[in-house]
């Protein structure tokens, strides 16, 4: 991830997040049905923008700098480079942001502690 | 602050006045005490009025560890005697054994509730918001109404015995006409500091809060008591500085009297009636001035009166001027409800005797009176004339003029006439206009020709020349990062930083890590959060799965065409929240920690987690449940919202002293 966008400055390096990843449209269509059954849709298509639900499972001291990245840019425009390599421009969609201690973790996870962090991506 | 009393010498006595009268009915006396050791055998007095076998006297004293019989030690007694020598007995708090409270703030009240005619005394422990309290062994109806002839003593007795005075720290020392037994919510806002509560019924009070060392009596009198040996104490308890008497009136300390108001009046009169003397020269010269000077009071109004009047008769040469310079300047000048216009107001009178052929003339500007009685050449000189008028029924020789006027009405010929007009502006100003008109009406004239020679000349220095200069800013910048992927860089704390040239961009994460600034091996609450602590809880390390929340302030919206804008303001609020669960507690533990919730239940409190970072914020679900999981195995969880401070704080090296703020306030008016 690297921020803000397109003044890049900040390169943040996490691993490939866990399996249960997912992407979807954030096209809507409402259906309506006049009284001699005709039916309408509205569609609203949002250009193709995506929506992106990554979970990633990182150490004690990669979620503090994860923690301060989000602190700095959580208004801005990021730009995230995937685990399939496809690059993508948008917002951090949660609130709150939470991370949770998951477990303890062996000396070469700086921080002892093992943790979960959800993020939420939407492009513009 | 409070007042230390070292134990030798050391006493602070009340002069004797009907503020220390005891009244008909309720009173109290009131105050803080904290003792640093009990290991003597004495009876050591907080207040004492009177011996201890004087009719009457009032006493409440430290019993110290190894004094009388073991029923009496390491209690906090009291003893009242009416002016017939009827007794309360020894009034005894034996909850509270004051060998285990060292060191720490205890709150006192004796109180006489006069419609039982029973005498109460109470003691307060801060850190635990316990009340332990005795009550008198027989009733005493003859203190009431009491006259109190002699001085008052705290700390010690009249006695002299320094065996027998009060070794701690002092603080808050009153007295009431009324019970906090009647009033149960006014003991515990004494108690427990409540922001803005304030002392009933307040007859005397020695704050000792600070280097103060006036007495806030009866009324509006202010009584000064006199100290030796006491020096002023180290304050760590909070609940002190919340506790102020009722508000009286303090008048302004100053020696001098408040000014209201200032006339001078002089006047200097010459007068010269001799025929043969010739005054030379005779000058008045006054000055007025006023000038207040004043922190909080501004006069309401400040004038001069000034008259010069020079009276010449009968002088071959007679040169009369006055200079007269009324000016007002106001600095700083308040006033509440409106604000007055400062101004002089300035009436020039000319009156004219005319006993021969003389044209009167009037000027406005100058007051010249000049009367001719020799047919002797007067040098007049008149600057700026507006208006004349001139009411006769006769056909006179009248003249309305404005601007420059010369007439000299005299056999002899005019030598010289010269007119100078000036118009002279003299501002840093960008415009300046002049309009003069030349107007002749001529009526009923015989003159043939009338006409005007304007001569009209702009002159125009520069004087100054202003160089002004524009910049902008460079909007066009730069920004670069960089990252080097590595097996240890995903796991680090390692954020990349780049360089960045861009006006306004925002901060950067912070590229080192904080170190943590408290233990580590500990999972502690505590309050206050900064400097000592007066309340704390200790509680085993919570269990993984807890929460790290950040909650953030922004609006999102979409355009027409699809397109997703978010926006966040650095200064909106954000919200972080720390949630977690310990297990393993004993119920002491937990019967320890919801007592602490509840003594700082909405109050900021400080949080050392178990990362060795330090927090301060409050506890949002104090009713959350503890659940028992089996014997002696109890679980409880709570949410702690606030924020984790990252430096060392002011005041955290442990006497609170870092916090001290001194704001110091100047006002200066000047009317002059």
């Amino acid at each position: 991830m690297r921020a803000p966008y397109p003044g890049l400055v900040t390169t943040a390096l996490l691993p490939s997040p866990q399996w249960g990843d997912s992407k979807s449209l954030t096209a809507t269509v409402t259906s309506q049905r006049s009284m001699n059954g005709t039916l309408y849709t509205y569609v609203k298509d949002r250009n193709g923008r995506m929506k992106f639900h990554w979970r990633f499972e990182i150490a004690r001291n990669k979620a503090l700098e994860l923690r301060e990245f989000i602190n700095a840019y959580y208004g801005k425009l990021i730009q995230v480079t995937d685990h399939d390599g496809d690059i993508w421009t948008g917002y951090f969609r949660n609130n709150p942001f939470e991370f949770m201690g998951a477990g303890r973790a062996g000396p070469s996870w700086p921080g002892g502690e093992t943790m979960t962090f959800e993020l939420e991506f939407e492009e513009r | 602050m409070a007042w230390t009393f070292n134990g030798t010498g050391s006493q602070t006595t009340l002069p004797s006045g009907s503020y220390l009268d005891i009244p008909n009915g309720d009173w109290s006396f009131t105050g803080w005490f904290r003792i640093p050791t009990n290991l003597g055998s004495e009876y050591r007095r907080i207040v004492g009025w009177g011996t201890r076998v004087a009719t009457p006297h009032v006493q409440v004293y430290v019993a110290e560890n190894g004094v009388g019989p073991l029923a009496d030690r390491n209690h906090l007694g009291a003893r009242v005697i009416d002016p017939s020598g009827n007794d309360t007995g020894v009034i005894k708090v034996t909850g509270l054994n004051l060998s285990n409270n060292l060191n720490k703030w205890l709150a006192w009240t004796l109180t006489h509730n006069g419609s039982n005619d029973t005498t109460y005394l109470r003691v307060f422990r801060a850190s635990t918001g316990i009340t332990y309290s005795a009550t008198s062994v027989q009733a005493l109806a003859g203190i009431s109404n009491t006259d109190i002839s002699e001085p008052l003593y705290i700390g010690s007795l009249n006695d002299g015995v320094d065996a027998t005075r009060f070794k701690g720290d002092l603080a808050e020392t009153s007295f009431m006409s009324g019970t906090f037994l009647d009033f149960e919510s006014n003991w515990q806002g004494f108690t427990h500091g409540r922001r803005g509560f304030r002392l009933p019924d307040v007859a005397w009070n020695v704050p000792m809060l600070g280097d103060r060392t006036e007495v806030w009596g009866t009324g509006d009198s202010i009584i000064t008591p006199t100290s030796t040996n006491v020096s002023t104490a180290t304050y760590d308890n909070p609940q002190l500085q919340l506790i102020t008497p009722q508000p009286k009136h303090i008048p302004y300390e100053s020696t001098d009297p408040l000014l209201q108001s200032i006339n001078n009046t002089l006047n200097f009169v010459q007068v010269a009636e001799q025929n043969r003397i010739i005054v030379l020269s005779a000058n008045n010269a006054l000055n007025l001035v006023q000038s207040e000077l004043c922190a909080c009071d501004v006069p309401v109004s400040a004038g001069n009166s000034l008259t010069l009047s020079d009276v010449a008769g009968r002088t071959m040469e007679f040169s009369g001027s006055h200079v007269l310079v009324l000016a007002s300047v106001v600095l700083h000048l308040n006033i509440v409800g409106d604000r007055l216009p400062c101004g002089s107001t300035l009436n020039l009178v000319q009156y004219a005797q005319v006993a021969n052929q003389v044209d009167p003339q009037h000027d406005l500007g100058l007051v010249q009176t000049v009367d001719i009685q020799f047919p002797i050449k007067p040098n007049v000189h008149q600057l700026l004339g507006i208006t004349q008028h001139t009411s006769t029924p006769h056909r006179e020789f009248v003249t309305q003029s404005l601007g420059i006027y010369d007439r000299a009405d005299v056999p002899l010929p005019t030598q010289h006439v010269s007119h100078t007009l000036n118009f002279v502006h003299d501002a840093p100003i960008g415009n300046v206009e002049n309009t003069l008109n030349f107007v002749q009406d001529v009526q009923f004239s015989k003159s043939l020709t009338a006409f005007n020679t304007l001569n009209l000349t702009h002159t125009l220095n520069r004087v100054m020349i202003y160089d002004r200069t524009l910049a902008h800013d460079n909007v066009v910048g730069h920004a670069l990062t960089w990252y080097e992927d590595s097996p240890c860089g995903r796991k680090q704390y390692t954020p990349f930083q780049g360089e960045n040239t861009i006006p306004l961009n925002v901060g950067l994460p912070k590229d080192t890590l904080g170190d943590p600034q408290g233990e580590d091996s500990t999972f502690k609450l505590y309050q206050p959060y900064l400097g000592a602590h007066t309340n704390e809880v200790e509680l085993r390390q919570p269990e993984l799965d807890n929460r790290d929340r950040n909650a953030f302030s922004r609006v999102s919206q979409e355009t027409r065409g699809g397109k997703l804008i978010v926006f966040a303001d650095p200064i909106w609020p954000k919200v972080r929240t720390l949630a977690v669960t310990v297990i393993g507690l004993t119920e002491a533990q937990v019967d320890e920690f919801q007592a602490f919730m509840l003594a700082t239940v909405g109050q900021e409190i400080g949080l050392t987690d178990w990362e060795g970072r330090l927090w301060k914020g409050f506890i949002t679900n104090p009713n959350d449940q503890a659940t028992q999981d089996g014997k002696a195995r109890w679980t409880i969880s709570f949410e702690f919202e606030g924020e984790m401070l990252d430096v060392q704080q002011p005041g955290e090296e442990g006497d609170g002293n870092g916090m001290v703020l001194s704001l110091t306030h100047s006002v200066t008016a000047v009317i002059v």
